[in-house]
């Protein structure tokens, strides 16, 4: 299922999106499946 | 007639209280006019996404160099530096018409930052920065903050007292007091959600209109909120009518032109419930 709100990349052409509104596939792109890019999360207050 | 996108700035936090970030969002991120700035992807170069650590030198302009070296060794230097550049670049996008309107997530909020001091949970003075940037780089005048966290934002008042090109309203529990452009509303220990509104309603007809702001900085906080660690007695939906009051009085006077930053309050349901509620205020 993809991931609102992350990015994805395509490993073949480079290709990179944003995921605006979750579904229940993953992202293809160049026949294959798009990699999630992971965030690092940064400190807060609470 | 083409309509003017809202922006909205993130990044990862650690914390509880945005846990339900960005997935929280489901109802407007998919909406044609609103965009995403988003970081930090630490395997990717700087320039990939847009929203970019602010240089050292930009905070430099505002903030001690001493002041920063204290920040740094707090170990929180760079969720304050992506906090602050959430708003600087918020308010850029603005200026250059990318954007009508954002609102920020921050990890540390602005405003008791002041030129050489931190504290309550503040690193960098995020509005002062961003306006001082358009201020030097693009020939901006006048800005209005107003700022509805349940706390006296020190570091903003200190910032600014004697700065006239800013007009600063700060509602809170401090007594009510003018200087410059720098103005203290008191607000009661406990109050109502309609006394508020009054008050703010009040210091908008008295203050921002005449001023004529090119764009207004709220500093938004729900800790004031029953239940939140600065409780004055409001309820969660005195935020949603208080969107619809500011938005309103930006509209009226600088062309819809707001950023909302996010500054106090806690609970992550309030997160939740308040924070995609404002920004569809914002998009509608």
């Amino acid at each position: 299922m993809s991931q609102l709100g992350k990015r994805y990349r395509c490993q073949v052409c480079g290709t990179e999106i944003l995921c605006t509104k979750a579904g229940e596939g993953n992202p293809v792109c160049c026949d294959k499946e798009m990699e999630v890019q992971e965030p690092r999360p940064l400190p807060s207050s609470d | 007639m083409r309509v003017m996108p809202t922006g909205i700035f993130f990044h990862y936090q650690q914390g509880e209280r945005l846990k339900d970030f960005p997935q929280a969002l489901d109802q407007v991120l998919d909406k044609d006019d609103v965009f995403l700035y988003d970081a930090f992807y630490p395997s990717k170069p700087r320039s990939c996404f847009d929203l970019e650590p602010i240089p050292i030198e930009t905070l430099h302009k505002i903030h001690s160099s001493e002041m920063v070296d204290r920040v740094k060794a707090t170990g929180n230097y760079e969720g304050a530096l992506y906090s602050v550049s959430g708003s600087l670049a918020a308010a850029v996008k603005i200026w250059l018409g990318k954007i009508i309107n954002a609102f920020v997530f921050t990890g540390y909020g602005d405003h008791h930052v002041g030129s050489n001091f931190f504290g309550g949970g503040c690193y960098f003075n995020g509005a002062a920065i961003a306006i001082h940037e358009l201020q030097e780089k693009f020939g901006a005048k006048r800005f209005a903050i107003i700022d509805t966290d349940a706390h006296h934002g020190d570091g903003t008042w200190e910032l600014f007292e004697n700065n006239p090109t800013v007009l600063y309203i700060c509602f809170c529990s401090g007594s009510s007091q003018e200087k410059n452009q720098n103005v203290n509303i008191h607000i009661p220990s406990k109050v109502r959600d309609s006394d508020y509104l009054a008050l703010a309603k009040d210091a908008f007809h008295k203050w921002v209109k005449p001023f004529q702001p090119e764009i207004i900085f709220w500093n938004w906080g729900y800790d004031g909120t029953i239940g939140e660690y600065g409780d004055i007695g409001l309820s969660p939906d005195f935020h949603i009518q208080m969107t619809e009051e500011i938005k309103g009085l930006a509209q009226g006077i600088c062309e819809g032109r707001l950023i909302i930053i996010l500054c106090g309050g806690s609970r992550r349901d309030l997160a939740v419930y308040l924070i995609p509620r404002i920004i569809k205020i914002l998009v509608d």
